[in-house]
């Protein structure tokens, strides 16, 4: 008796799909690109506190889930970001959000809208930049000066605090508190220790780059079937 | 020449589609939607999203005419039939605004997720609710008695 075949479910089509790209060197186009691309950002990253290097199979696998080689996107957009109205990339390139933190000096500038809409390497770079800046946690804290390491000092005037010396000096209160650690209370005439610096955007850690936490912070839930195809194309890559 | 009301709901039942529509056959809820169209890469499934989407649409507003032609078939006094037409008009609108706004709503809740998942969150959210809608309107003329 013929026996009918099982019905496949929809991610099971979406796997079988991908069983053929392993072997379809189309899919492997932009290895180059995403090869360089995290080695420049985990050379860049690799001095903030709890930074683990990033494996560039992982956002292969992304690029396999977001588009693929058989989508006309794969063309200009195979990271997905920058479809028209997205806040994503306006965000990461807003400089006001980290972005600035996470892109290596050499691509401040270089990235802008619109050649993240159209040129691959470029929406690469970004899919991954926004990836690490979701990932990041930010703080906003007192950063000393970096071409600046000589310890100055004030004498306080009649009516000085920590604040207006801060500012004049251009320094912060954190700073100062920290550096007079005894200076509780501010008397005329009293000496100051202080080194130029200025409150900053600073990255403080950083959550785990798992499947799971990349649907959550660059899908946003879009599709439930995310954590589990990057999954599926990260095993089918490392294979 | 008035045109009897049940020749108009013959034609209306007629119409491609809205027959099966009728009976609930082609009802598709957000999570079937999304399994369905799942089976693509995140892209192609945003393009499939949109077309259910626009599916979705389509059928409410068959089933808002249908249910505007059973109304005009409602064995009642004119006057409230005329009331009941304006009453559906009135809710109509407000369930636009009201599934523009779930929806945007909906959409935020993929926080800071990149543009192209935020739309399929909104294209989901239209589809369900759209829907819902339909078979809520379905239910509540099926049973006027006709004249």
């Amino acid at each position: 008796m013929a026996t009918q075949a099982p019905i496949k479910t929809a991610f099971e089509k979406w796997q079988d799909g991908l069983s053929k790209a392993i072997n379809d060197p189309r899919w492997d186009a932009y290895d180059g690109e995403i090869k360089t691309a995290v080695s420049e950002l985990n050379q860049h990253l690799k001095s903030t506190s709890g930074f683990r290097q990033l494996d560039w199979r992982l956002i292969k696998a992304m690029l396999w889930t977001e588009s693929g080689a058989s989508s006309s996107e794969w063309h200009t957009k195979p990271m997905q970001i920058g479809v028209p109205g997205d806040p994503g990339l306006a965000s990461f390139l807003s400089n006001r959000e980290g972005g600035e933190l996470i892109l290596p000096p050499k691509w401040q500038g270089r990235l802008t809208i619109g050649t993240v809409r159209t040129i691959p390497s470029h929406n690469i770079r970004a899919g991954i930049g926004y990836l690490l800046m979701r990932t990041a946690y930010f703080e906003f804290q007192s950063v000393l000066a970096s071409d600046e390491k000589t310890i100055h000092e004030v004498t306080i005037k009649h009516g000085d605090s920590l604040a207006t010396i801060a500012k004049a000096q251009g320094c912060t209160p954190e700073i100062l508190r920290k550096l007079n650690p005894t200076a509780n209370v501010l008397r005329p005439a009293q000496i100051l220790r202080f080194q130029p610096g200025s409150i900053q955007r600073v990255i403080t850690r950083w959550r785990p780059i798992s499947t799971d936490n990349i649907a959550q912070r660059y899908n946003g839930g879009g599709d439930p079937y995310y954590a589990k195809k990057l999954d599926y194309a990260f095993r089918l890559i490392r294979s | 020449m008035r045109i009897p009301n049940f020749i108009v709901l013959a034609g209306l039942l007629a119409l491609p589609g809205l027959a099966t529509f009728a009976n609930g056959a082609e009802l598709q809820n957000e999570r079937s939607a999304v399994e369905e169209c799942g089976a693509h890469s995140e892209s192609a499934m945003r393009e499939c999203l949109s077309k259910r989407s626009q599916q979705s649409k389509r059928m409410l507003e068959q089933t808002e005419a249908q249910a505007a032609a059973r109304l005009s078939m409602w064995d009642e006094d004119s006057k409230y039939i005329s009331r009941a037409k304006e009453k559906l008009r009135t809710s109509s609108k407000a369930f636009e605004q009201y599934r523009d706004a779930q929806c945007a709503f909906d959409s935020s809740l993929g926080g800071g997720a990149i543009g192209n998942a935020l739309e399929m969150r909104r294209l989901g959210c239209l589809i369900g609710l759209n829907t819902r809608r339909s078979e809520q309107l379905n239910s509540t003329v099926a049973a006027l008695p006709a004249k």
